[in-house]
């Protein structure tokens, strides 16, 4: 037995500790704002005990150690890299290699041999890329048997030799060859962004000129259309009046319309520039005609840039010139909440699952893009749309603040605007927390949702979909449900389309 | 115990708790808050992974020997790591990839639980986005797969699934999939032959195409039509090649020597079609119909002049499917529309009076009767095959009707009509035509 000093020191420890703990899960299991987070968190809140802790806790480590893994072809290649030394015939080190590679066996040999193949290949690249280049343009043109292992390894380890090297002591292999240019111009990009700019590219395009002229081949001096973007994107915006400077040199030409309009999509400021340009009739009309339409789609991709400038660029546009200025900046709207999403954190992933609070994703929408108070109920309109597609009822209050028609009228749409390639179930759900239809457009809204999915669901689905159609509860839905699937199974098989006729109709008197 | 050591006691305890609640919000903290930048949310969640997955990688078994469990941990953890959307949707793929080798069924489940439509690229694709992670397992194992699939577990979803498996596990064997086609939904049919053709076209073994073609032929041919059968003929046929009769002991033989017969026809069209007519003579006579169906389809779609030889040839043949099938009608439309369509329809009413041939005559005469009206009313009158004048004066009348909407021009056409059953018809045609277009009652 312990003293009393002792107990009570006991006593008070383990106190303390309860404290501790009973803090510790109550706040670990305390939903986040909005109050109807999902599972991921209610375990801890319902029994907080150490096993519920530990198992998140565990997730945790266990999906940051998974991230952090490299897969097993990437450690055998390191490794091959690091224990291989260079041989002093790489050729013919790297095509013992390839017989190895090509004889291997089990899946373990092939995975070692391949890393091996890779490292030789590396080390022979490194060294003699103009004789690895000789070899790789024979087995490409003779379409020899085998080889084709040889000529993929070389194209996908091409960026990091360039990378290596640098790309100006790359040209006289890499720029003339079709099928390594776009992968040389990829690199020589990513040098212009790391701050190499205009003077780089001038460097890289005068050593291509002169090695084109020495090779009597015209293929080193083009640029790839793939890449003339990528490269616009790499020029600095306080060199922009010598990026203009340069392309006015020959302002008619494709090549100075894809780096300007690469440079545009380099972010707002350039864009804003560019336009201005335009906008000031300060650029040669040969120019300035062919920049007008891709400044138009560039403009989509800069939710900072200034409101009014955005819509006059977008009219330029073909095909937009007429539509009026709610039809743009919904339009603009629209897409930039697309954007943030498919491109920034996954606000809609989190939303489905009850991670993210509906306030979360409107903060987040709100302070990383400039929504123009004339485009705020567009862009709630466009939240709704796809937000209630991860949760119908939580993306419900999107719609308060519009008048009651206009409300009607975004939901009873939603259901053939949105729910494309949804699970039928959630299409649904969604369609039983819909409010009665109360006119004749609700209702016809309410049967296109049906409709215009048949014939994908059914491409999609199979007869999987007949099924879970003929499932469902009797109502207008499930008719409308048989209707739009026997129409849709005619237009592919009229025999086919009978039978689902006689099978959901014969018995009806 | 006196009053002050109550208060401190009680201060105490508000301590541990407040170091609590510091524990337990730390990790929150270091994710990205709300309304962090695109890019700082990315890199704000990689850097507290990596922290993280520091110490973990230390007492964690290597991924290779995780149980499903451990695998379902770090799925649901994917939720509240705040990764970007390419960041989660490269994470679930990689680790249902993972989960699959070790449990398809859970690995399955959860995949299927998240959104089943593709919101970054807003493509239409018959899987769903995580659905491509199971393409290594299913064709490793593809009887398992196929059986899981089959067993009736996943609903709605299944037909996705059976899209996944004919393109990973069926290309890699299509054997496999010629033995399920009958057992396959008509809807499946086009998917299930391309992935056959993709594992015909994949190897370069001459007995295993063979095999391939003969698993395919022992279908009827509403499973497998014989044009489908010729795409997966190997070899450049010879009219030699043809002569031997059916083997009775092969159910296959005969449908094969079908497929070869168009394959030879389509490639005659192609190299030799001066020698067509020639060398149809040494094709025995039951295969004929399949040499010109082919030969019609290896013609180019642009070279009217080399079509209506090889519709002579079938027409002298009595190949009358062959002149019927939608595909020559498409032709015959699309060589008037480019060049002369009074020419072609006069060929077309100069065949003999086969019921299999109606709409032959229907579509024949069409593109003629839209460019010029007047001229065709002169000349239906000088059609010599009764039942044909009467065809195209039913035409003309729909034509007049839907085309032009002039029903004063379709009684002249349909007072001609000399064929009472034929005119009946011809009359409903205009009486579908006068409900459809009869002004709405409000």
């Amino acid at each position: 037995m312990s003293s009393p000093p002792l107990r009570t020191l006991w006593i008070l420890g383990a106190s303390h500790l309860v404290v501790f703990c009973g803090a510790l899960a109550l706040t670990r299991g305390q939903p986040r704002e909005g109050g109807d987070g999902e599972s991921q968190r209610s375990p801890a809140t319902k029994s907080p005990n150490r096993a519920a802790r530990q198992e998140r806790g565990d997730g945790e480590a266990l999906l940051a150690a998974f991230r952090a893994r490299k897969s097993e072809s990437e450690t055998a290649f390191e490794e091959a890299k690091r224990m291989l030394r260079a041989a002093s015939d790489p050729e013919q080190a790297a095509m013992a290699a390839f017989e190895a590679f090509r004889a291997a066996g089990t899946d373990e040999e092939k995975l070692r041999a391949e890393a091996v193949l890779k490292a030789r290949i590396l080390q022979w690249f490194l060294g003699d890329p103009e004789g690895l280049m000789t070899k790789i343009g024979g087995w490409m043109a003779s379409d020899e048997g085998g080889m084709g292992v040889m000529v993929t390894t070389t194209l996908d380890l091409a960026p990091e030799v360039i990378r290596q090297k640098g790309s100006l002591a790359c040209v006289a292999w890499a720029s003339g060859n079709a099928s390594f240019s776009v992968k040389f111009w990829e690199v020589v990009g990513q040098e212009m962004k790391s701050g190499g700019g205009l003077a780089h590219y001038l460097k890289v395009r005068s050593e291509c000129g002169r090695v084109a002229e020495a090779q009597g081949s015209l293929i080193a001096a083009e640029i790839p259309g793939a890449v003339r973007r990528i490269l616009g994107e790499g020029f600095r915006y306080e060199e922009r009046q010598r990026v203009l400077e340069h392309v006015l040199e020959d302002p008619a030409s494709e090549l100075s319309r894809d780096l300007i309009l690469g440079f545009a999509g380099s972010g707002e400021a350039a864009a804003t520039w560019i336009y201005d340009l335009l906008d000031r009739g300060e650029l040669p009309e040969a120019m300035a005609k062919s920049l007008r339409g891709g400044i138009g789609n560039d403009v989509l991709m800069q939710p900072h840039m200034d409101i009014e400038k955005r819509i006059a660029a977008r009219r330029f546009t073909p095909g937009n010139e007429r539509k009026t200025r709610d039809a743009i900046v919904g339009e603009l709207v629209s897409n930039d909440i697309q954007r943030l999403f498919n491109q920034g954190r996954d606000w809609r992933f989190e939303f489905r699952h009850g991670v993210a609070s509906l306030e979360e994703v409107l903060s987040a929408v709100n302070s990383q893009l400039r929504i123009p108070a004339e485009g705020l109920v567009d862009s709630r309109i466009a939240l709704y749309r796809t937000l209630s597609e991860e949760d119908p009822v939580k993306a419900l209050p999107l719609l308060e603040e519009l008048p009651e028609e206009k409300r009607r009228q975004v939901m009873f749409r939603n259901t053939w605007e949105s729910y494309g390639s949804i699970h039928p179930d959630e299409f649904l759900r969604f369609l039983n927390k819909l409010p009665e239809p109360a006119t004749a457009q609700e209702k016809e809204d309410r049967m296109k949702g049906w409709e215009w999915k048949a014939r994908w669901h059914l491409q999609r689905y199979g007869d999987d979909y007949v099924e879970w159609v003929a499932a469902l509860p009797e109502g207008p839905d499930r008719y409308a449900a048989i209707n739009s699937v026997i129409s849709a199974t005619r237009e592919r098989n009229g025999a086919k389309a009978e039978e689902l006729n006689q099978r959901f109709y014969s018995k009806k008197p | 115990m006196n009053r002050r050591t109550i208060i401190l006691l009680g201060a105490s305890h508000v301590a541990a708790a407040a170091v609590g609640v510091f524990f337990a919000l730390r990790p929150a903290a270091a994710g990205p808050a709300p309304g962090d930048g695109v890019s700082n949310a990315s890199s704000g969640a990689k850097v507290s992974d990596i922290s993280r997955g520091a110490a973990g990688l230390k007492s964690l078994r290597p991924v290779a020997s995780w149980r499903s469990a451990e695998f379902r941990r770090a799925w649901k953890a994917v939720r509240t790591a705040g990764l970007t959307t390419p960041e989660r949707l490269a994470t679930q793929k990689q680790l249902l990839a993972e989960w699959a080798k070790r449990d398809l069924t859970s690995a399955l489940d959860a995949a299927l639980e998240e959104a089943w439509d593709d919101d970054v690229d807003r493509d239409f694709g018959y899987v769903w986005p995580l659905g491509e992670a199971f393409s290594d397992v299913f064709a490793e194992q593809p009887e398992p797969a196929w059986d899981l699939i089959e067993g009736g577990r996943y609903g709605v979803g299944a037909g996705m699934l059976r899209h996944l498996w004919l393109s990973s596990a069926g290309a890699r064997h299509p054997l496999l999939v010629a033995s399920k086609l009958a057992d396959l939904s008509w809807r499946f049919r086009d998917s299930a032959l391309g992935a056959c053709s993709q594992g015909f076209y994949s190897t370069t073994d001459e007995a295993e195409r063979t095999e391939i073609l003969h698993a395919l032929a022992v279908h009827p041919e509403d499973l497998v039509s014989v044009e489908r059968l010729a795409g997966f003929v190997n070899s450049h046929v010879q009219v030699e090649d043809l002569q031997a009769s059916p083997d009775p002991a092969d159910p296959a033989s005969g449908r094969v020597r079908m497929a070869k017969a168009w394959h030879w026809g389509m490639r005659m069209s192609v190299t030799q079609a001066d020698e067509l007519e020639a060398a149809l003579d040494e094709v025995p006579a039951d295969l004929r119909v399949h040499a010109l169906a082919g030969a019609v389809d290896g013609l180019p779609y642009n070279d009217g002049a080399l079509l209506f030889p090889v519709l002579e040839l079938a027409a002298n043949e009595g190949a009358w499917e062959v002149i019927a099938d939608g595909n020559t009608i498409q032709r015959l439309q699309y060589a008037a529309r480019r060049s002369d369509p009074r020419a072609v329809a006069e060929w077309v009413t100069g065949l003999p009076p086969e019921p299999a041939l109606y709409q032959v005559i229907h579509r024949g005469v069409e593109p003629f009767f839209q460019r010029d009206m007047q001229g065709a009313r002169d000349w239906i009158g000088t059609i010599e095959e009764p039942i044909w004048r009467d065809h195209a004066y039913g035409e003309y009348s729909q034509q007049a009707l839907n085309g032009r909407k002039d029903p004063v021009a379709s009684r002249w056409a349909l007072d001609r009509i000399q064929n009472p059953e034929f005119r009946a018809k011809a009359e409903g045609w205009r009486r579908d035509w006068e409900k459809r277009t009869a002004p709405k009652a409000k």
